[in-house]
């Protein structure tokens, strides 16, 4: 029985008056990877700052439930909590605050009233994630993505992922801007998440990445709908084809 | 003047603890000085006399005084008190003390090295803008501590004066040429009134860290006038912590006086509740190929208020002078409001002039960040602002003055109002 962590019911999102996800459906089942795949635009990073609660995207139909219950009205901090993770596509600066403090933070917020994370074990934990990514530890006393480079923020956010060991995990083009070997990396990363735990949405425009992480289902977002929806294969046809073909089809439709 | 001796720890020695029981004069007048100083050297109280009458002829403040119109006097007492009884210490290392640096109350130092601090009261004074409240402190001041680092010596530790209760604190260094020092000047006084000044005068190519620290009472109005002279090839850092009072209003002026000499003046305000502060700052440069690098930075909760005026001034001979300044303000409350102003005099036509002023509320994307990793709100603010402040503590570059005041303004954040 398949054990769904996340329902997207026909959800509908606006930023002003402009309507930028237009009736999603789409359900994610635990111990799955599934990739989210669709042309610049396209509503994708729209899409998982409302499933983490951005205050600025109003929901103005539909659900989305997480674990069994609507998150709608829970904050973002709160989704945290609760087991939900985005690698953002752009990750903020936090000028002043070191990684280290950043993280120690992080772990804090969710061990309020728990035993107190030693200074050892929390330094284990993030040596261990760093050495996973191929993270210099120096990195760990920079300031959060300040001056970072580009991939140097998506190793970050791995780290992230790698030490708060999310129940749903959105990537949200984590794969982009890298080079062959981080890639490889962060793959691995990916990799090393993925478990019958947990679920990972993986937003991406490039097959490349799905060929070290082999996604379960493709979902294709077009202009606030998901269009097309397959296997692995179908990441392969668009990497040939690009979204033109299934662009006509709709508006022939 | 009672006076006791205490070991702070084991390697300090010297901590004093001053406390003066004066016979109060009825009012403030020049009688009153005369009573206040009896016994003390004649030309330290021509001074003294010399700025009651600068005192009396500056007009009391109103709203719509010239420096003062953006404040709210009505929340504020500004009238002066007359002295009150001081409490405060000095302290130094013994291996210091034994290299020849001075450091102690400025009472005790004019009978040790009257000549020392004769010559240093009278240097101070020039290049000194004239105010109100710090002619007044140079006036009636009871307490406070002397400096001088020789020649050369490069101090092992850091000197720290700390003055916990009293109206007029006055504070002198002087840093010989050559020398290296670390000197923290911290204010925990809760009277209704203070009002302090501090002069600093470093010798050439010499290095001097300086923090002026202001914890005062929530129901104290604070002044402080801080002027430094700066001679050639030397440097000097300064820090203004302001987390106190009810009203603060501080002058810091920096006056680079040789070639080469250069300044770095950071500035850090933590203000909340009904707190006002109002900082001016001079960058004087005066000499050519000087530089000074102005960063002052406020994070303002509840209807705090911070007004800053900032100016720059190059003198015409003073080619090749760069100046840098900086005035950043978060604020953390709908209510929170802060003013700033830059103003520049420039008559060295090759110079290198920036000042930039920025005005704000927490970046929304930042915060929703840190929400995104599980921090609520108050965490997350929490730490933006450690952030925000940490920059000028990095570029005071001496965590033994900035160590314990990392944690006097992390837990002082309001909720949202
Ligand atoms: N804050 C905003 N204000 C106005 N328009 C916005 C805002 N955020 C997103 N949009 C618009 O919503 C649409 C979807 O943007 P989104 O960032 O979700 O696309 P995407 O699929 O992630 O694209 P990409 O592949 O380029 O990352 C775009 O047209 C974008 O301009
Ligand atoms: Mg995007």
């Amino acid at each position: 029985m398949a054990d769904t962590i996340l329902e997207i019911k026909d959800l509908h999102v606006k930023i002003g008056d402009n309507e930028i996800i237009r009736g999603i459906d789409l359900s994610i089942e635990r111990g799955t990877v599934h990739a989210l795949m669709g042309p610049n635009g396209s509503g994708k990073s729209t899409l998982s700052l409302v499933l983490m609660g951005h205050p600025k995207y109003a929901v103005t139909h539909g659900d989305i439930i997480y674990q069994g219950r609507s998150i709608l009205e829970m904050p973002p901090n709160e989704r945290s909590l609760a087991g939900i993770f985005l690698a953002f596509q752009y990750p903020s600066a936090v000028p002043g605050v070191s990684v280290g403090n950043f993280m120690r933070n992080t772990l804090m917020a969710r061990h309020k009233g728990d035993a107190p994370l030693t200074p050892a074990k929390f330094k284990s934990l993030l040596d261990n994630a760093a050495a996973k990514l191929h993270i210099d530890p120096k990195v760990l006393g920079r300031y959060v993505n300040d001056g970072f480079s580009g991939g140097e923020k998506k190793r970050l956010e791995m780290l992230q992922m790698l030490v708060l060991q999310p129940t749903l995990a959105v990537l949200d083009e984590t794969d982009s801007g890298l080079d062959i070997d981080a890639l490889r990396i962060i793959a691995q990363g990916i990799e090393a998440q993925r478990s019958p735990e947990h679920a990972i949405l993986l937003i991406t425009h490039y097959q490349r990445i799905l060929n070290y992480v082999k996604p379960d289902k493709v979902h294709v977002l077009v202009k606030g709908r998901i269009v097309k929806e397959g296997g692995p294969e179908l990441a392969h046809e668009l990497e040939r084809t690009g979204y033109d073909p299934i662009i006509k089809e709709l508006a022939t439709v | 003047m009672a006076s006791s001796t205490r070991s702070e720890a084991q390697h300090r020695s010297d901590a004093q603890n001053h406390s003066a029981g004066l016979s109060s004069p009825a009012q403030l007048d020049s009688a009153a000085i005369d009573a206040l100083t009896a016994g003390e050297p004649a030309w330290l109280r021509d001074i003294r006399h010399g700025a009651f009458g600068r005192f009396e002829a500056i007009g009391q403040p109103t709203d719509r005084t010239e420096g003062w119109r953006r404040l709210e006097l009505a929340h504020a007492n500004v009238t002066p008190v007359l002295p009150e009884p001081s409490q405060f210490e000095v302290s130094v290392s013994n291996a210091d003390r034994k290299k020849g640096v001075v450091a102690m109350p400025i009472a005790d130092a004019l009978a040790s090295h009257e000549p020392l601090v004769r010559e240093a009261l009278l240097h101070a004074r020039s290049g000194r803008t004239v105010g109100k409240y710090s002619a007044l402190a140079e006036a009636v001041w009871q307490h406070g501590a002397f400096i001088h680092v020789p020649e050369g010596v490069e101090l092992s530790e850091p000197i720290f004066a700390t003055v916990r209760a009293g109206t007029y604190p006055r504070f002198i260094a002087v840093i010989g040429k050559n020398a290296r020092a670390a000197i923290a000047e911290s204010h925990h006084e809760s009277g209704r009134f203070v009002s302090g000044l501090s002069d600093i005068i470093v010798g050439e190519n010499a290095h001097l860290t300086y923090a002026h620290i202001q914890q005062c009472g929530p129901q104290t109005v604070v002044f402080s006038h801080q002027h430094a002279r700066i001679a050639g090839g030397a440097k000097l850092v300064t820090l203004n912590f302001g987390a106190g009072a009810s009203l603060a209003k501080s002058d810091v002026e920096v006056e680079l006086l040789g070639r080469g000499a250069e300044s770095d003046m950071l500035g850090l305000v933590f203000a909340r509740g009904g707190q006002q502060f109002d900082y001016h700052t001079l960058q004087g440069h005066r000499a050519t190929d000087t530089r000074s690098d102005l960063l002052f930075k406020s994070a303002l909760d509840g209807h705090a208020h911070s007004v800053y005026t900032g100016v720059i001034v190059i003198e015409k001979g003073a080619q090749r002078s760069d100046a840098y300044q900086a005035n950043r303000n978060l604020l953390l409350a709908e209510g929170a409001r802060a003013d700033t102003e830059p103003k520049l005099e420039i008559e060295a036509d090759d110079v290198r002039c920036t000042h930039g002023a920025t005005v704000g509320p927490i970046d929304a994307d930042q915060l929703f960040y840190l929400a995104s990793r599980g921090m609520d709100r108050e965490i997350a603010s929490r730490l933006i602002v450690e952030g925000f402040f940490q920059d000028v503590l990095d570029k005071v570059g001496d965590e033994r003055l900035t160590r314990p005041l990392q944690k006097t303004f992390a837990p002082h954040l309001e909720q949202e109002s």
